[in-house]
């Protein structure tokens, strides 16, 4: 070394005295940014609500009750056949036909809508959309309704049999069938939504290039039409597979009574009968499964050259001639809406006002089940109930309904905003990076596993947080986390859209960050946000999947008492108020839908319950 | 024999729109022709009719001497099966196949071999200049490698007749007229019977042998370009055809002399008459017959007072604005309440507010009501 020697001590020294000035420097300058302190803040708060949870979850199953290590719930679980390979088998056979018929379903629905010259498009598009309004366990109730028979299962007839004389096998009214084909007819709409998106962006003229070239109908579907499209459709395919793997409610009203179960249903019970700790593990297995599916996704896309269709100019959709079989599809989507969606809230409409259940005849109408007195010289039959519009445990179900859902679309949808807002501006930095993934990871986790792990989390006071669980706070909460992915996406592309210059403009004018983000971003995003609300609002208050496990007395929404109502084999209680939550989202759905454009739902693409 | 022949071939859409109406069009042998006027006026959709991509709604269509369709017989050759090469307006190239795939699409559909795929589109890239490129995606190509893209995977199945719609519309000024002497040069080459659209008139001008003037799905004139120019069949055709926009002055045929030279009265321009000679042997006006004179801002000039050689025939007014254009010049020259344009070198001394004196070289006569031309005038410069 030629520099002249110092004493090492004072040259670590200086180092470090450079190495402690940069770091408070640049601490210095990003805490001026108010940006990076909410983000920082947003992301031990998501931290704290999702990983944590999870974690907590995941560490549970590997503890004993007196708090030691040890594989035995892990054994346990692995040595009954009940608990988990059965189950498993199940949930994997559900969910794959599931996916096949609504990939099926779906894309043939898309193809006539968007290529064919099938008559009445838009209402014929709407009506694809509509079964997702309608929440997959209330045609649920209505399957039962329709397909039950006196001569098994408690003995009630249903409507194809008091009517038609038709007596159902039993496995048509109960098990695998009923649960594929509900779970089919209610996936199919996201299949429509994500192919007849990128069927509307393909140019006809790529298919008539192919035909110059000489290729017939067929060649030109499966190498040119398919292969476009294929990217939507292995999207719609990874998300049905998830959703049917994580799926409850349909499972819930339609497997246990031919005893099958599948994975969320076997937790379920588990729960009820308090095994926790096995519930757990069956939850953590689900959350793998979920995770292997979307790794599956990502490689799968990202395995694929990234093709942007090149020009969006000049644009031509020509449309096919059904000819001779325009009937036929007419035919078939007017048979998949009606089973998805009319004829189930056609039989629960019926039923809610039936005297006694299953009997199809004029003289057995009441309006009873809705507004009726309570009846207690009828001793314990349900007709001894009050209707529901009278009956203060219902009314408080409903306000239990709205007090949830209202908060929940609304931090939701603020907090998409925030996030949005913080993951662009700081675009590329660890915070943006993490909070994003934060942000989106609750879509990774199937929801019953995730309501388990509030469960382990907060049944129990933690630090500053107390015990949640049996408060209301604790269900907003996890609604509002699960809209997130959700939420977040769209606050983020709302972000991509109005950030920049416009909030520029402002701050060389002077503006603060608060005054920018209230009188600048605010109201460009209003829409965004009554979207974001509409979306939150409408999933939430159907919500059974996230509740079912964490609701108390207290704070029972309508869901649970419909699935409550259920179990108790009434009917008509159950109709009347599985129909009032369809009433309350279309209240909320028709005007939003108004006022925000038709499209809107389109956002809505990822979602079931 | 012609290549490509529609006789009365219409096509609406719906019950309102009637996107070509009637048309009857014939296209010679080796020819390039092409389909010229403004967007909206069927071009597309005739060119989407020989295709097999459209149905006509009536009429007859031949591709050598083949019915392709006729509706009489409801005959309809599908697309497929009518071996035509297609150049989309967009191209069209399929976004997940490679340039290679692209190309040997239309092998494949025949069925070649694996070692004739691979040797003919190498062929085919080469002719071009995309040898390299095999496996690119089209997004990942220029906007004029893309074009050449879609011409290599056209004519891989030596097509029997081009068909291309608006080819260079898509492309920057400077690749434009590169592609355009590329498709003349390959034109040249192949000698392949090409139908060709575009609303660009100079394209249109500079690359073809035949042109066809369609407005509101009618066909207004074919001819080759120089008649055209030269000719234009009415006033339609001879605003839309020229560099520059035609001055156009309402006028009074006043009366024949004995030499077979009429006299004009033109209005806005404080009463000037003109008086010349018709081209034509019969022109059919007779006196007092409303008409309007076509003066090409080209065929004017630009002439001193003293300059005998232009005395009878000038028009005199004061240069109200000067637009330079590179090595030439568009000068506005007030005449009476009109304006007229002249071109003129851009090295010719003038300064608004001069006053001038127009010379014409030619006019175009036509016919007031019925916009028809009825002749020209050739003022020959004594
Ligand atoms: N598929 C279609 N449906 C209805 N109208 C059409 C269709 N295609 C073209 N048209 C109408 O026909 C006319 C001619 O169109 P086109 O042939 O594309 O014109 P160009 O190519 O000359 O610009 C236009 O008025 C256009 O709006
Ligand atoms: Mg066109």
């Amino acid at each position: 070394m030629a520099a002249p020697e110092r004493p090492q001590s004072q040259r670590m020294w200086e180092v470090c005295e450079r190495a402690t000035g940069q770091v408070l420097r640049s601490l210095r300058q990003a805490l001026a940014e108010p940006t990076t302190i909410l983000g920082i803040g947003m992301v031990l708060v998501l931290a704290v609500l999702i990983l944590v949870p999870v974690y907590e979850m995941l560490a549970e199953t590997f503890t004993t009750d007196t708090g030691r290590f040890s594989l035995e719930h892990w054994q346990r679980v692995m040595t009954r056949q009940h608990m988990l390979y059965r189950p498993l088998a199940n949930t994997l056979r559900v969910a794959s036909v599931v996916t096949l018929l609504s990939l099926a379903i779906g894309s043939a629905l898309a193809w006539l809508v968007v290529r064919s010259d099938i008559p009445w498009k838009s209402l014929t598009g709407k009506l694809c959309v509509f079964p997702f309004m309608i929440p997959s366990w209330v045609s649920g109730v209505a399957w039962i309704s329709v397909f039950r028979n006196s001569s098994h299962f408690g003995g009630r007839q249903g409507l194809l049999e008091s009517v038609f004389g038709i007596a159902m096998p039993p496995w048509m009214t109960y098990g695998y069938v009923p649960i594929v084909i509900n779970l089919a007819l209610h996936y199919f709409p996201f299949t429509y939504i994500l192919v007849s998106n990128a069927l509307r962006s393909l140019d006809s003229s790529l298919e008539e290039a192919a035909q110059m070239l000489g290729a017939g109908r067929w060649y030109v579907l499966r190498r040119i039409t398919g292969p476009i499209a294929l990217p939507a459709i292995v999207s719609a395919l990874i998300l049905t597979f998830t959703m049917a793997v994580g799926s409850f409610g349909v499972a819930a009203i339609l497997g246990p009574p031919a005893r099958f179960y599948v994975l969320s249903t076997i937790t379920y019970s588990l729960v009820r009968n308090r095994f926790l700790s096995e519930a757990y593990v069956v939850g953590v297995v689900v959350t793998l499964i979920g995770l292997i599916t979307i790794y599956l996704n990502v490689m799968v896309m990202r395995s694929r050259k990234s093709y942007a269709t090149i020009s969006g100019k000049g644009f031509r959709r020509k449309t096919v001639a059904l000819g001779k079989l325009k009937p036929l599809a007419i035919g078939f989507v007017l048979v998949v809406v009606a089973m998805a969606a009319f004829i189930p809230v056609g039989v629960l409409t019926w039923d809610s006002f039936s005297s006694a259940p299953g009997v199809y005849t004029i003289d057995n109408l009441t309006t009873h089940f809705w507004i009726g007195d309570s009846r207690p010289d009828l001793g314990v039959v349900p007709e001894a109930e009050q209707g529901i519009l009278r009956n203060p445990a219902m009314l408080r179900g409903i306000w239990n309904s709205l007090r949830l859902a209202v908060p929940a679309g609304l931090i939701s949808a603020f907090a998409g905003i925030v996030i949005g807002y913080i993951v662009v501006k700081k675009r590329g930095s660890l915070v943006s990076k993490a909070l994003e993934f934060l942000a989106f990871s609750p879509y990774l986790l199937p929801k019953i596993p995730f309501a388990l792990a509030y469960l382990v989390m907060f049944a129990h006071p933690r630090g500053p947080i107390p015990a949640l669980y049996g408060t209301m706070i604790l269900l907003i909460v996890i609604c509002t986390v699960n809209r997130l992915p959700f939420s977040s996406r769209s606050g983020i592309s709302g972000m991509i859209q109005v950030s920049g210059e416009l909030e520029e403009a402002g701050l060389v004018l002077g503006a603060r960050w608060l005054y920018r983000f209230r009188r600048i971003m605010i109201p460009l995003l209003r829409p965004g946000f009554a979207a974001g609300f509409v979306l939150a609002f409408i999933s939430t208050m159907r919500e059974l999947d996230l509740i079912i496990i964490l609701a108390t007395p207290r704070t029972t929404p309508l869901t649970w008492l419909v699935f409550e109502y259920n179990d108790l084999d009434v009917p008509q209680l159950a109709s009347a108020l599985a129909l009032t939550i369809v009433l309350l989202t279309f209240a909320v759905y028709i005007p939003a839908q108004r006022m925000l454009g038709s499209n809107f739902l389109s956002g809505a693409n990822q979602e079931g319950s | 024999m012609p290549a490509i022949v529609l006789k009365k071939v219409s096509k609406r859409f719906g019950n309102e729109v009637i996107a070509v109406d009637e048309i009857d069009l014939s296209v010679e042998e080796g020819a390039f022709h092409t389909l010229l006027g403004p967007s909206g006026c069927g071009k597309t959709t005739t060119l989407r009719m020989i295709a097999g991509l459209e149905e006509p709604s009536g009429g007859t269509l031949q591709v050598n001497g083949q019915v392709f369709f006729d509706a009489e017989e409801h005959s309809n050759v599908p697309a497929p099966e009518r071996n035509l090469g297609f150049i989309f307006q967009h191209y069209a190239l399929w976004p997940h196949f490679t340039v290679f795939e692209n190309v040997a699409f239309g092998l494949r559909v025949r069925r070649a071999s694996r070692d004739e795929v691979k040797t003919r589109v190498a062929e085919a890239l080469e002719r071009v200049q995309l040898t390299g490129y095999e496996d690119r995606y089209p997004s990942e190509l220029s906007g004029g490698q893309q074009q050449r893209v879609a011409l290599a995977r056209m004519q891989i199945v030596n097509p029997a007749v081009l068909l291309m719609d608006e080819p260079l519309s898509n492309l920057d000024a400077k690749l434009r007229l590169e592609m355009r002497s590329e498709l003349k040069r390959m034109h040249l080459e192949t000698g392949s019977t090409t139908l060709y659209v575009t609303h660009d008139q100079i394209e249109a001008m500079t690359l073809s042998t035949a042109v066809t003037v369609f407005r509101d799905g009618k066909i207004q004139q074919t001819a080759a370009p120089r008649e055209l120019y030269r000719e234009p069949a009415n006033l339609f055709v001879a605003e839309f055809v020229g560099n520059f926009p035609i001055n156009l002055l309402d006028a009074t045929a006043v009366s024949k002399r004995g030499d077979g030279r009429w006299d004009f009265t033109m209005e806005g321009v404080g009463n000037q008459s003109l008086s010349g000679h018709l081209q034509e042997s019969e022109p059919m006006l007779s006196p007092g017959d409303r008409v309007v004179l076509g003066l090409r801002p080209e065929e004017l000039a630009l002439v001193k007072d003293d300059d005998k050689d232009y005395r009878e025939h000038v028009m005199r007014g004061r240069c109200a604005i000067i637009l330079f254009a590179g090595s030439e010049a568009i000068v506005e020259v007030e005449v009476g309440d009109r304006r007229m344009r002249v071109r003129v070198e851009s090295t010719f001394g003038i300064q608004p507010g001069q006053q001038v004196s127009i010379a014409i070289l030619r006019m175009h006569v036509f016919h007031a009501d019925s916009t028809q031309r009825i002749g020209s005038v050739n003022y020959n410069v004594s």
